[in-house]
């Protein structure tokens, strides 16, 4: 098999962020923040399982793959990036979420 | 005698001080040349520059072909005075950034009045002094950028020639602040932080925001203590130790005027999405909060300032799983085995059942579940720098500022 004969699926993300910030004195400001990631919530695949040959876990069973009950199947995609990396939520690839902000600054 | 011996030696570690934090730079200098109105060099025209932060001053005089380096200067902006006789004073506003030559060719003008001539120099596009290609992320696009759970480590994505792999998989559980820079290995990259080592020698990424148990960051550096960074994705010799890239971080540094924040950021599962793969009727718990607070003032002013920061974080996060469980026929299975038993002649331990009853009833061997956890983090930063009055040598009067 050639380089590059198998790749991943997409990964397509626009984050999105508004900010507003207000003066209460000369020196003092607050910025308000909104933070969007993924704004149109556009699904991001993990890498699939590479496997073909099941392994054993620690008892001697099969690991079979806990969405299906089956071996793990070679080109099933089975989650998100964020949970891929065991980051749900915070890593990237999920889906859209928000993130709100108060600073005060001097 | 043994005084004088004394004074010999602390100016040798000195000098060797020094010639360290050439060798790997996290500071700035600016360059150029002085010029006539005619385009002709001038020559011994005073340079001096001066941070307008810190107030620290850096004298140099152009050479005999015009040209100056304000080598070693901390990241910052300056006002840049050329003096030369019969000329009038020029000035210029340079930004100065870690790692980074910044150009300021100065033309001056004709006549003894007081004119002035201002010239901005900023970051330039493309560096012409040096062989290096990178980027500099600068403090307004660290603090103003959309960071989802304000780690600094995912802005490297903005350099180009940097690639990221989004789900981790490829680079295990490194998480998304792991990088590849023009086709090396994740591990291939060299971090510094104020100019010292921040690498961690097992798994070969930084030191600061490395994952913890899972994908999220065990530290994180507090965005507000950041200056600014540059990663380097093709740099000098002078850093050597890794193929792939310098990422060249700075911290704040107080000044002259009292400056701070106070920030609180929240993330919470009602204003999420539901994520692709869950079916069940609820979206999985998540809560994040950070917050925190950085303060940087005088102690002496011009020459002593500190800086601190802390930033806390409390992140409740459930992933969702299938769990196995015993079947139905599981259950019966281990009745039957405890009544054939001849350990027991009294007939079934009623702790049996209790035992069967924490495990929910599934028909498939497989319940859906949610595992909980949570990330708490601390973390503060306090820096003191001092400027100090180096020994003069020939060239140029030095104060250096060291962090």
């Amino acid at each position: 098999m050639g380089r590059d004969s198998v790749y991943g699926p997409r990964y397509t993300n626009v984050d999105f962020s508004i900010n507003k910030e207000t003066a209460i004195t000369e020196r003092v400001g607050l910025q308000f923040r909104a933070e969007v990631f993924n704004i149109f919530n556009h699904p991001n695949f993990a890498l699939p399982s590479g496997s073909v040959i099941p392994g054993l876990d620690q008892f001697g069973i099969p690991d079979l793959d806990p969405a299906t009950n089956k071996p793990f199947a070679a080109g099933l995609i089975t989650q998100t990036p964020d949970v891929a990396q065991g980051n749900p939520g915070l890593g990237g690839g999920g889906p859209r979420v928000i993130q709100l902000g108060l600073k005060v600054k001097f | 005698m043994t005084r004088r011996l004394a004074t010999r030696l602390v100016v040798l570690v000195v000098l060797f001080t020094s010639a360290a934090l050439w060798a790997q730079s996290f500071r700035g200098s600016i360059r150029g040349k002085v010029t006539d109105p005619s385009g002709a060099v001038v020559a011994g025209a005073k340079v001096t520059a001066t941070n307008a932060g810190t107030g620290q001053v850096r004298e140099v005089t152009s050479e005999s072909d015009g040209g100056y380096v304000v080598a070693e200067i901390p990241a910052g902006d300056y006002d840049v005075k050329i003096q030369a006789q019969g000329f009038a004073v020029a000035q210029a506003k340079v930004k100065v950034n870690v790692g980074v030559d910044t150009t300021a060719d100065i033309q001056l003008q004709v006549g003894q009045v007081q004119g002035q001539l201002i010239v901005t120099a900023d970051l330039p596009i493309v560096e012409t002094t040096r062989d290096v290609l990178g980027q500099v992320v600068e403090e307004r696009l660290v603090t103003e950028l959309p960071l989802n759970g304000r780690d600094f480590g995912k802005l490297v994505a903005l350099t180009p020639g940097a690639t990221v792999e989004p789900s981790g998989v490829a680079g295990t559980t490194k998480g998304f602040g792991q990088f590849n820079i023009n086709g090396n290995r994740d591990s291939s990259n060299n971090y510094t932080l104020d100019g010292t080592d921040n690498n961690d020698p097992f798994l070969n990424n930084s030191a600061l925001n490395q994952v913890g148990i899972t994908g999220a960051p065990a530290s994180l550096l507090p965005i507000d203590a950041i200056q600014e960074f540059n990663l380097q994705s093709h740099f000098g010799a002078e850093y050597g130790r890794d193929s792939g890239s310098v990422v060249n971080i700075l911290t704040k540094s107080g000044t002259n005027a009292l400056h701070g924040s106070l920030f609180y950021f929240v993330r919470n599962d009602h204003l999420d999405a539901r994520n692709f793969f869950n079916s069940e009727p609820r979206k999985t718990t998540f809560q994040n909060n950070q917050f925190g607070a950085s303060v940087g003032g005088p102690v002496v002013k011009d020459k002593t300032f500190f800086f601190g920061a802390y930033e806390g974080q409390r992140e409740r996060v459930g992933s969702d799983f299938l769990l196995q469980v015993p079947t139905v026929a599981e259950r019966d299975a281990a009745r039957q085995i405890a009544l054939d038993s001849d350990l027991l002649p009294n007939g079934i331990n009623p702790a049996l059942e209790k035992v069967l009853d924490f495990f929910p009833v599934s028909n498939t061997s497989l319940t859906p579940g949610v595992v909980r956890d949570k990330n708490d983090m601390d973390i503060a930063v306090f820096r003191l720098s001092e400027c100090r009055r180096l020994p003069a040598t020939r060239r140029w009067h030095v104060r250096q500022c060291g962090p």
